[in-house]
């Protein structure tokens, strides 16, 4: 059996979480090269498909969040993850300023994982 | 990684719902930290769990419960360098790696 998991390359959404609620500030988009690396990844298991080395069994798709207790924790995880996002905006950076203003609060990224487990034939 | 990826525990639910591990042996592609390994390593008979980032695979290793340490190995390789069995893994998980 083998079981596939990565990220799918749709536009993630971020919420700043404070005591008054929740607030979005925007979304993030994958990079072009990673939205390429994903493509390649699901062609190359489709094409273990095709020669029937795996057959699919299940697939699913589910959200997971990423919490950061602060804007500073977001920001490095942004950098440290460059490659595969667009830079955030200065619209979004001051959304969450504002939004953090007067209350501590928590900044969650959501990211869409496609899960696929495959059967080796023969 | 410094957030707190999915207390929620969605994804653990999704792979637990894609692949029963009870009893398997199992490797994993591209473990990095161990995160996603520690998901699924105490259901599992054995995880050899391998990626090329030598950093995060000393921090896997530290990181490895006491209970777990007799059934997950950790190893820094690729897959061109890693030397596997054939047909020796029950499951092959292929963590955020391709």
């Amino acid at each position: 059996m083998l079981l596939d998991l990565h990220p799918e390359p749709r536009l993630n959404p971020v919420t700043v979480r404070t005591s008054a609620g929740t607030t979005r500030v925007g979304a993030l988009e994958y990079s072009a090269s990673f939205i390429e690396t994903v493509a390649a990844a699901n062609e190359a298991l489709a094409m273990l498909e095709r020669e029937e080395v795996f057959v699919r069994e299940q697939q699913t798709e589910f959200e997971v969040l990423i919490h950061f207790d602060s804007a500073a924790l977001w920001q490095a995880h942004m950098e440290t993850e460059a490659q595969y996002y667009v830079p955030p905006d200065e619209a979004m950076l001051s959304s969450i300023d504002r939004a953090l203003e007067g209350a501590p609060g928590e900044i969650v990224m959501a990211e869409w994982i496609r899960g696929t487990r495959f059967r080796r034939l023969g | 990684m410094q957030g707190s990826i999915d207390p929620e525990g969605v994804e653990t639910k999704a792979i637990h719902d894609l692949a029963d591990f009870a009893g398997k042996d199992v490797v994993e592609v591209g473990c990095g930290d161990g995160r996603l390994t520690w998901r699924f390593a105490d259901a599992a008979a054995s995880v050899l769990a391998f990626d090329p980032d030598e950093a995060a695979i000393a921090t896997a290793r530290e990181q490895t419960p006491p209970a777990l340490r007799g059934r997950v190995t950790f190893r820094a390789a690729d897959m061109a360098s890693i030397d596997l069995a054939a047909g020796a893994y029950d499951v092959g998980v292929l963590s955020w790696s391709i």
